[in-house]
């Protein structure tokens, strides 16, 4: 990937409603992100080229197929054109007719094949470059810590990787041929018509240049319209994912005629807008289209009023030849070709450009990498508990990090020990969570250590320090898994049910799990529908106590819950604590705060 | 190919005068290609005749040039028309299809929808209708436009030239086009669901990988879950290149059948010529029409190629087009012992009808799997329970218990495994779903808030409700302070509603039910996550804005049970 040595962010948004378009705008968007006063705009040509010389020789190989395709139509026109010479001659043709047969069909054979051969290593190239972007971001992305602020958010990056990347398919398929053709072909068939007849080759040389221009101006209106459409396609598509979030609500509440009367609405207004951009599109094909179909027309009548002979001129020597004439008419279409196809694959090209600056602007972004890598350490179930108490005492020291916003927070020593317990209290902002980050290693301090028995917390360690550590969050993102295999998440083979219901019990949740209709197979939606809150912050402590955790630790286990269950979840933290693992939590519940055995606050605001 | 003829027939309704035009249009562009390209080589050939025998002054050159002209700007003109029209239609046709889907959707039961994921419909609701326009613009249309247009070429040459001539090229396209479109149907199906498939299964595992980051890497098992990401990549990439495979393979087909037409037709037209059966010219007519009918195959190819594509969607959209209207499936009660302790609340006067009823209710769910000491399957045994008109009830127990299922049952959401319920002296289950609610409002346990103004999320389509009604549910629920900070009614809610606090997105819901002012109330613990004393006042608050309803409320906490006149403890 490119090290590009800009700091500077480009807005997701932007980038990502600019990349569903259909049609060829350029991307141009400058920054708007934290710092305005830099602008840095990604053209992604540097990172396309980059990119492209990954499978360079597949793609010239694509390229030179197709070419090598494209020019042997000017021999099987030229058998044609002997054909029909010879049979207005009344004289001998080159090839005997049967040979002119097979020859021409062979020929057509091998342009079928060599076109397969072409796509086929398109195909090739573009899987090459589509794997490599993402297995290689996906790569640098994941080491970063999950607390970095410069992160790409995760839609951004899934979209980026799963729809944005295959989008250099199209571009390696349609685009790189067809350019390689426009370069090509125009050229061949302008010399064989100046060979003939410098009228012909005057008329194509006129045409062909003015379909570009015609098409920069059409193109040049279709920018604006398809910047309102695609803005409408992208609220559409907010609007329609908001209704499907609430479509329960929408059932309670009986709204679905209205619903479905505001989306009819939305949607038709879409239509017409996409409408208007198409109307546009189709105007600049047409044109393309209509200068093609005047080359080829203008051609035809030259050539018919010259072989009468009412034209004299044009010709080397008298007019030209029939030979000439069929010739020349059945390469005019070919002129026009490899232009309309390099026209129709332009949005391919706009596409890869987008991709790739979106690429050069992730490269470019300042990155905060997390100790360790999340790595697999052994780990049976018979030495954990032996493991788990090797790791206490745990000691910080001046230990002290700096926000990306230049906020310094200092965190006053303390030593916890196996069995004990720690509530990290203090206002809002003052550096709670980030304590909870930096024991579990995911953020780096800038000073100060963290130690374990005496030996520094540091990356040979970090893994497996982490493999004891237990970590309740706030919110829950039950995936598409069971229950069971949430609860499993990283355990070793071999956990029994037994310990899964205990696990349940100690946080009593086993009565949120017993009422679900399938129990343990139970998959939770996103948020974890069919659970309240309360339930869920439960199937979370759940998690953290199967096994044989040495240390807990949990963000705000108790906000938002109502007296009743936040006191069930203290006490379940307390009764871990009880039974030889250590507990620290991050909280502003007093009561929490007053069951742990100690207790540190942080004032924040040192600047 | 069900789903697909049955879109095609979805399409054409109302919109069939549009696309007759549009196909006629592309008949025609058709037709005017060939005769650009046919007229344009026999001219060349005549006047070289001309030419040679010296009678060029005598050839009538205006005509011919004349038509080739007017060919060439007729022909773009119709192509224009063509692609306007069959689009527009196409488009109108797909916006229709959309606002069904999300009919339908929203006719299946309570049960279902709770366990919708928004992303994947959506995707459903716009790429899988998305690339149905395939069927309309890039199937149907090509197709029948090329089967006009090879019937009637046909006839003219054999009319021009010789039936030979004609009926070898028809043989060899509808040959070569119905092998090309044969393969892709049988052969693209697969790899395209195979490819649509592996990119959902890549989309979520990434989507988990970046969720999930700090407890896979906690769990030591984020290295591994890279690997089998990068693996499903590897899946994606195969199916896409299985995909594009059979693309290619249509392509040589179709490639193939074109060069096999023009130089069947070269052969046979110039020896015929040379047997003096047609003259050069038009022999040569034969020839350059014949390059003109690969033109229908072009857009053919582009069906083919988006055919897999075409007959999953087609699938997935069809199957979602089957409303499931039916109530909510009954389970097949096992039979367990009562596990409710049940309390019926004192009616004052029996004269009264009571507003809510519910008589020996049971409900029963399936046995879950795994659960040791379970086998307890019946949530509600023998439930019965009136709440007269300004009666308040809390159902309290334990997580679990039953409460939230009560609710479901009242609201009609779920149906009874036996017993009745009745509103007043009519039977929940012979009221339509907006004669339900219009008389029950209910709060689940979790809503979601549409972004918007205050005013649009508030109301939710319910026009008729006058801005004074909705500050009076809002200062009941003690929000007025909150909105009138934000900007009042008109202000925005985010996406999700970030800008208020997780208690003032439970009150915001709450005031979205009172507004609907109806008399009977099913709150699910509806001051979860509020402090004691706005619960207090959020609930005063209710009782004045609605004296008159009856309320149910599953409730965890003494604020509400202690609010409300009656409680019923359920075991």
């Amino acid at each position: 990937m490119a090290e590009l040595q800009n700091n500077s962010s480009t807005t997701q948004d932007a980038r990502h409603k600019h990349q569903k378009k259909t049609n060829s705008t350029k991307t141009n968007i400058t920054n708007v992100g934290n710092r305005p006063n830099e602008t840095q705009v990604y053209t992604g040509k540097k990172m396309l080229a980059q990119l492209e010389s990954i499978a360079k020789k597949s793609i010239q190989i694509a390229g030179a197929f197709s070419v090598a395709s494209a020019l042997l139509w000017l021999f099987q026109a030229a058998i044609v054109a002997d054909q029909f010479a010879a049979l207005i001659h009344s004289k001998p043709s080159l090839l005997p007719l049967l040979w002119a047969f097979i020859v021409f069909l062979a020929l057509g054979a091998a342009r079928s094949l060599l076109d397969f051969q072409s796509s086929g290593f398109a195909q090739q190239a573009g899987e090459r470059v589509v794997a490599h972007i993402r297995k290689e971001v996906l790569a640098g992305e994941i080491c970063r810590s999950p607390y970095d602020s410069q992160a790409p958010t995760t839609a951004a990056l899934t979209s980026l990787l799963a729809e944005k990347a295959a989008m250099l398919h199209p571009y390696l398929l349609a685009y790189k041929p067809a350019h390689m053709r426009a370069m090509v072909m125009p050229l061949a068939i302008l010399c064989c018509a100046f060979a003939f007849s410098w009228v012909v080759g005057v008329i194509l040389l006129i045409a062909g240049p003015l379909i570009p221009l015609f098409m920069a101006l059409v193109g040049y209106a279709a920018q604006a319209t398809s910047e309102k459409q695609l803005k409408e396609v992208a609220s559409l598509n907010t609007m329609l994912l908001e209704r499907l979030r609430a479509l329960t609500d929408i059932k309670v509440l009986g709204a679905r005629e209205s619903t479905i009367d505001a989306f009819e609405r939305d949607a038709q207004s879409l239509q017409r807008r996409t409408m208007a951009v198409l109307r546009v599109a189709f105007l600049s094909s047409t044109v393309l289209e209509l200068f093609a179909a005047l080359g080829v027309a203008m051609t035809a009548v030259y050539v018919g009023f010259a072989l009468l002979g009412e034209l004299n001129f044009g010709a080397y020597g008298g007019p030209p030849s029939v030979f000439a004439g069929i010739f020349l008419l059945l390469l005019a279409p070919d002129f026009f070709q490899p232009l309309r196809d390099l026209a129709t694959a332009w949005h391919d090209r706009a596409n890869a450009l987008a991709v790739a600056g979106e690429l050069e602007e992730m490269a470019a972004r300042a990155k905060q990498t997390m100790l360790g890598n999340g790595a697999h350490v052994p780990h049976t179930l018979e030495n954990a508990k032996e493991a788990s108490r090797n790791w206490f005492p745990l000691t910080v020291q001046n230990l002290c990090y700096e926000t990306p916003a230049a906020k310094v927070i200092r965190y006053p020593d303390f030593t916890v020990h196996s069995s004990g317990s720690l509530a990290i209290t203090g206002p809002s902002g003052s550096g709670k969570s980030t304590l909870l980050a930096l024991l579990a290693g995911f953020m780096r301090p800038q000073a100060g250590t963290i130690s374990l028995n005496g030996t520094l917390l540091q990356e040979s360690n970090v893994d497996d320090w982490r493999r004891n550590l237990r970590w309740v969050p706030q919110h829950l993102h039950f995936q598409e898994i069971s229950l069971r295999e949430l609860l499993l998440v990283g355990q070793p083979e071999g956990v029994s049910d037994y310990q899964l219901w205990r696990a349940l019990q100690q946080a009593h949740a086993k009565q949120v799990v017993r009422h679900l209709p399938e129990g343990l197979e139970s998959r939770l939606g996103e948020t974890g529908t069919g659970v309240s809150g309360g339930e869920a912050r439960r199937l979370l402590l759940a998690r953290a106590a199967v096994g044989t955790p040495a240390v807990i630790l949990a963000d705000e286990p108790t906000a938002d819950l109502d007296e009743q269950t936040a006191q069930e979840i203290r006490q379940s933290l307390v009764s871990l604590a009880t039974q030889g693992c250590c507990v620290i939590v991050a909280t502003h519940d007093a009561a929490m705060a007053s069951m742990m055995a100690q207790s540190i606050r942080l004032e924040g605001e040192h600047v | 190919m069900y789903n697909i003829w049955r879109i095609f027939i979805v399409s054409l309704k109302g919109n069939y005068k549009f696309f007759l035009l549009g196909l006629l249009l592309s008949f025609l562009v058709l037709l005017a290609g060939f005769a650009l390209l046919g007229v344009s080589g026999w001219f060349i050939t005549a006047t070289g005749i001309a030419g040679l025998a010296g009678i060029g002054i005598g050839f009538d050159v205006f005509r011919p040039s004349a038509a080739i002209r007017f060919l060439a700007l007729g022909r773009t003109a119709a192509r224009y028309g063509e692609r306007v029209l069959t689009h527009e239609a196409t488009l109108k046709a797909l916006a229709k299809i959309r606002v069904d889907l999300l009919d339908k959707l929203l006719q299946k039961p309570f049960i279902k929808l709770q366990k919708v994921r928004g992303s994947e419909v959506l995707n459903r609701l716009t790429a899988d209708v998305d690339a149905l326009d395939g069927i309309m613009l890039r199937l149907f249309l090509p197709l029948l436009a090329a089967l006009g247009f090879y019937l009637s070429t046909t006839a003219f040459m054999w009319w021009l030239t010789t039936a030979q001539i004609a009926f070898t090229l028809l043989a060899i396209h509808l040959v070569g086009a119905g092998l090309g479109l044969y393969y892709s149907y049988k052969a693209a199906y697969s790899p395209s669901a195979r490819m649509e498939q592996s990119n959902q299964q890549y989309r979520r595992a990434l989507l988990e990988l970046q969720d999930a980051k700090v407890e896979l890497t906690i769990a030591g098992v984020l290295q591994q879950r890279l690997q089998e990401v990068d693996a499903i990549a590897k899946r994606l990439e195969h199916a896409q290149a299985n995909a594009a495979n059979v693309e290619r393979k249509a392509g040589v087909i179709l490639g193939f059948t074109s060069m096999l037409g023009s130089a069947t037709t070269l052969y046979l037209a110039v020896s015929a010529a040379k047997a003096g059966i047609i003259s050069p010219a038009l022999a040569a007519f034969a020839f350059f029409a014949s390059l003109a009918l690969s033109e229908a195959l072009g857009p053919l190819r582009k069906g083919m190629a988006a055919l897999g594509r075409i007959h999953y969607s087609a699938k997935r959209v069809g199957t979602l087009m089957q409303a499931d209207k039916e109530t909510p499936a009954i389970s097949n009660g096992v039979k367990a012992p009562a596990q409710c302790k049940v309390i019926t609340p004192n009616t004052e006067s029996d004269a009264q009808l009571p507003m809510l009823r519910l008589e020996n209710v049971h409900y029963a769910l399936p046995a879950p799997a795994g659960c040791p000491g379970g086998g307890s399957t019946t949530v509600i045994d023998d439930f019965s329970m009136r709440v007269n008109r300004g009666q308040s009830v809390a159902l309290t127990g334990l997580s679990g218990a039953g409460k939230s299922t009560i609710l479901h049952l009242c609201a009609g959401l779920l149906a009874p495994t036996s017993g009745k319920i009745y509103l007043k002296d009519t039977s929940l289950d012979g009221l339509s779903s907006s004669q339900r609610t219009d008389s029950i409002g209910y709060l689940p346990q979790r809503s979601h808030i549409i972004c918007g103004s205050v005013r649009e999320s508030l109301v939710f389509g319910n026009t008729k409700i006058a801005d004074s009604q909705l500050w009076q549910a809002i200062e009941s629920v003690q929000l007025h302070n909150v909105l009138h900070k934000l900007g009042g009614l008109d202000a925005k809610l985010e996406e999700s509603a970030k800008n208020l606090s997780g208690g003032e997105k439970r009150r915001f819901c709450l005031a979205r039910v009172i507004v609907r002012n109806t008399s009977i109330l099913l709150l699910d613990e509806p001051t979860e996550g509020l402090d004691r004393d706005t619960a207090t006042k959020v609930l005063e608050g209710i009782g004045n804005a609605l004296p008159d309803a009856a309320i149910v409320m599953a409730s965890h906490r003494a604020a509400e049970a202690e609010w409300c006149d009656l409680r019923i403890r359920m075991i």
